[in-house]
């Protein structure tokens, strides 16, 4: 025991003095770093100030320069043993944004650590490029060229910036400009992306869409990009610029920097902000020029009212079967690519023939629907007219017109009960058809064929006192069945009762089985039937058990319930004679059996009268 | 024994009551006459059809489309008390038939100076005056008997089910209020005695004298209510509430 806790302190001891020797062994130094040393002007760049040998050294003090602002981010702490060697440090880490071109000298920098000064050297930034117009966080792209699409190029060192993507530098009035508005993210977490703005005189803009990301590859760098789609319409001649193009947003800058080699990533624009500071930041895109043709006065079609785009157009007539003055229906849909606020109802050549209704219009998509309502006025129409749809396609910068029909009718003469039929507009341009006001007859209604249900007068039910008094019927019923219930269930729980109720229907059996006997003229089992209905019957009735039944047990019971003399005597005098005849047989005739039975029911008919 | 003794007594009674209620008519004579006045209605004899359609009633027999026919009758005999005297009373043996309906608001239409406020009596209440209207007295005593029937079968249940008593006291209560509804509508249908006037014009006095100050005029069709009766007269009350004497010549009882 003791050995073993001998060899745990020693270890203990071997293991802390190598430690603490490490640490006393371990060299003290300062060192300043940027992450990368070449910028634009704008786009953030990390410094970071390492005391090696001590966690516990303060940020230090960094001089503001001209041309700079540098902002403290935050401190991380290291610890790493390497083969038994271990290294503690502390990163104060900066965040450095340029806000003009140059060479700038960082530092150099001092901290105080154990009452001794350790120094670290200057390091030194390039930023590249030109100083935004306004506000200390703005980016902006440094190149004026344009590509064949007129995108912008960018500067292969920046991380933030806006171009603007428009497809032509030339568009007619009316006509539908699709553009992009770009921001790129390079090696940058930003954050609360605003929608772009940007000047856009002599157009329109329609709403902007949701913005879609994506990744593109520019200069042989990466970028997360934000595409912002809008369409914009021409709306006058001239030469105008579009742009630039604002987005503004927020910068994402990693709190301490605990790895120096960590680059920003732009994996969540809108979340995972744990552990960042946010900095304001606006990204700047160039000006487009822009010209608005004209419409071409050569060729210009006499039905053309100002569609650009490239359309087609479907008719249809419904019904082509009509009579006069009955409704017919032309639907006519356009469709295409183009300015569909520009299209307008396309034109047929009525004559005096048809009344016409302003058409009614719905829009999808990328399609019109007119509904034209046409009433034929006479019967000698033969067919509706064709239909006739002209527009500016902008890609041959030439008019075009489509055409359908005409569309062959049949209108037949309306029949004369229905002449005075008239046909009135309704809101929204339906008509429907107003029968004239019908002078209707005013009379009694016929006389019936049936006589029906003869009764005879003043024979209701109410007036019968019969049917009336009847119904005090269902009360009495309810009440029998309440007491027959009643007694049904007491039967069921009082035995003494049961045997009550049962003792005249058991008594009567039993007095028909002696009356077989009696008519046999066999006296012996006569009077045993006799008795045993006697006796059965006064147990039952008396509640007293069927072998403490005797006269005289009887007579007792008897006498205190009320009962006269006379039956309590009858009741004496059957037992004997059933005594007496069961005994001894010969002394008893026919007559005096024909008299004991009768005297025995006579005495059960007395006690069921007696209700006692 | 008792309880034999008890349905054999019911059983009886209930013979007795069916024994009562199994007569019938011989239909024979009516029918024939009722065809009979209809040919001479639709002949234009409308006197003569008046004169059979009342015969069968004199003979003691009665039935909806026979007073329904007789209004007609009399209605295109430019009779119009009369003719709605009988659509009334065919309305109380058959209130729901439409033909009567319709003829009866066309008659109703005619009577003159006839737009008077209903009093604000609760038997004018639109609900209970429709239900009121929507049944005949018989058929309203048999909802009532039919309530109470059911109320007693629901007491029976009490009897063996005792624990079911917060549902049976609902149940009792709501027939119960039922059967009383009815029978208390049915008595105030049959209970009140209701007249058409049957003259032209009669004018309802004061008091039950020829001299009496004339209160307000009956027109013909107009129906009231009978209040009272004394020799020639009778007081009668009129929809918007205003009594008055009559002679009771100018008025038919329903």
């Amino acid at each position: 025991m003791k050995i073993k806790s001998f060899t745990i302190a020693l270890l203990a001891v071997l293991v802390c003095t190598a430690f603490c020797g490490n640490v006393f062994a371990e060299e003290k130094r300062l060192e300043a770093s940027l992450e990368r040393t070449t910028v634009s002007v704008g786009n953030p760049v990390y410094l970071y100030i390492t005391f090696i040998g001590a966690q516990d050294v303060t940020e230090p003090e960094i001089i503001q320069i001209n041309g700079l602002k540098i902002n403290y981010v935050g401190a991380s702490t290291k610890i790493s043993i390497i083969n038994g060697a271990r290294t503690q440090s502390v990163t104060h880490t900066y965040l450095v944004i340029a806000r003009s071109g140059g060479r700038f000298d960082i530092g150099p920098f001092a901290a105080l650590y154990g009452g001794k000064r350790y120094n670290a050297p200057a390091v030194t930034l390039i930023a590249s490029g030109t100083p935004a117009s306004s506000g200390a966080s703005r980016t902006q792209n440094t190149s004026s060229r344009t590509t064949k699409s007129y995108q912008q190029t960018v500067n292969e060192n920046q991380n933030l910036f806006v171009t603007m993507e428009i497809p032509k530098r030339q568009v007619y009035v009316n006509e539908m400009l699709p553009i992009s508005i770009l921001l790129y993210v390079g090696q940058v977490k930003v954050k609360n992306v605003q929608y772009p703005t940007y000047r856009h005189e002599g157009f329109s803009g329609g709403e902007f869409g949701n913005p879609r990301r994506m990744r593109r590859t520019m200069n042989g760098r990466n970028y997360e990009v934000l595409s912002f789609k809008q369409d914009l319409y021409a709306i006058k001649e001239g030469n105008y610029q579009l742009g630039p193009a604002r987005i503004n947003c927020q910068l994402m800058a990693k709190r301490g920097g605990t790895n120096r080699s960590a680059r920003f990533s732009i994996d969540d624009f809108f979340g995972g902000n744990f552990g960042y500071v946010t900095y304001p930041a606006e990204a700047i895109s160039e000006s487009v020029p822009i010209k608005i043709l004209p419409f071409p006065e050569k060729g210009r079609p006499s039905d053309f009212q100002g569609a650009v785009g490239n359309f087609n157009m479907t008719v249809y007539v419904k019904p082509t079967t009509v009579k006069v003055g009955d409704p017919i229906v032309i639907t006519m849909t356009v469709t295409g690519d183009g300015n569909l606020d520009t299209v307008t109802s396309p034109v047929i050549d009525f004559t005096d023939d048809f009344k016409t209704y302003e058409p009614e219009v719905q829009r999808d998509n990328n399609r019109k629907i007119y509904e034209q309502i046409l009433i034929p006025k006479t019967h000698n129409i033969t067919e509706i007219p064709k239909v006739s749809f002209s527009f500016l396609d902008p890609r041959t910068g030439r008019y075009k017109t489509v055409s359908k029909g005409p569309f062959p009718m049949s209108v037949m003469e309306r029949p004369d009960s229905e002449k005075g039929v008239k046909m009135v507009s309704m809101p929204g341009g339906i008509g429907v058809n107003v029968y004239p006001k019908e002078e209707l007859g005013k009379d009694i209604l016929h006389i019936k064929e049936d006589i029906g249900q003869v009764k005879k007068k003043n024979g209701e039910l109410y007036r019968n006192k019969i049917f009336l008094y009847v119904q005090i019927l269902p009360l009495l019923l309810l009440a029998a069945f309440y007491k027959g219930y009643k007694r049904k269930e007491r039967m069921l729980t009082d035995k003494r009762y049961a045997r009550f109720m049962k003792a005249p229907k058991k008594a009567r059996k039993g007095l028909e089985k002696a009356r077989v006997y009696l008519e046999k003229g066999d006296t012996l089992l006569f009077y045993d039937a006799v008795f045993k209905a006697m006796q059965g019957y006064l147990a039952n009735k008396l509640n007293i058990a069927i072998g403490n039944i005797s006269a005289r047990s009887v007579e007792e019971k008897l006498h205190g319930s009320g009962y006269d003399e006379d039956l309590i005597k009858m009741i004496h005098e059957v037992f004997e004679s059933c005594e007496m005849a069961r005994y001894a047989s010969s002394t008893t005739g026919g007559e005096e059996s024909q008299k004991v039975f009768d005297m025995v029911k006579r005495v059960i008919d007395r006690i069921e009268r007696a209700k006692l | 024994m008792r309880v034999k003794k008890i349905y054999f007594i019911i059983v009886v009674c209930l013979i007795v009551i069916l024994g009562t209620y199994s007569f019938s008519f011989s239909e024979e004579n009516p029918k024939a006459l009722f065809q009979e006045a209809n040919i001479y209605y639709e002949g234009g004899d409308y006197g003569k059809a008046i004169e059979v359609y009342e015969k069968i009633l004199k003979e003691g027999h009665e039935s909806g489309p026979l007073y329904y026919n007789l209004g007609d009758a009399y209605f295109k005999s430019d009779k119009l008390g009369m003719a709605i005297l009988n659509y009334e009373r065919a309305k109380k043996l058959m209130p729901r038939d439409p033909d009567l309906n319709a003829n009866y608001r066309f008659a109703a239409s005619r009577i003159k100076d006839n737009r008077r406020i209903p009093s604000s009596s609760i038997w004018n209440w639109t609900p209970l005056k429709t239900y009121e209207g929507s049944f005949t007295a018989d058929e309203l005593l048999l909802f009532a008997v039919a309530a109470y029937l059911i109320m007693v079968i629901i007491l029976a249940g009490f009897v063996i089910r005792p624990d079911m008593k917060n549902g049976i006291i609902i149940a009792t209560s709501v027939m119960a209020v039922i059967a009383v509804i009815n029978v208390v509508v049915l008595h105030h249908k049959v209970g009140t005695a209701r007249a058409v006037t049957v003259a032209s014009e009669a004018d309802a006095l004061f008091g039950p004298f020829d001299s009496g100050t004339k209160f307000f005029t009956l027109q013909e069709g107009m129906v009231c209510s009978i209040l009272q009766s004394k020799d020639d007269w009778c007081k009668i009350r009129r929809e918007d509430g205003k009594t008055g004497w009559v002679k009771k010549s100018a008025v038919e009882k329903i």
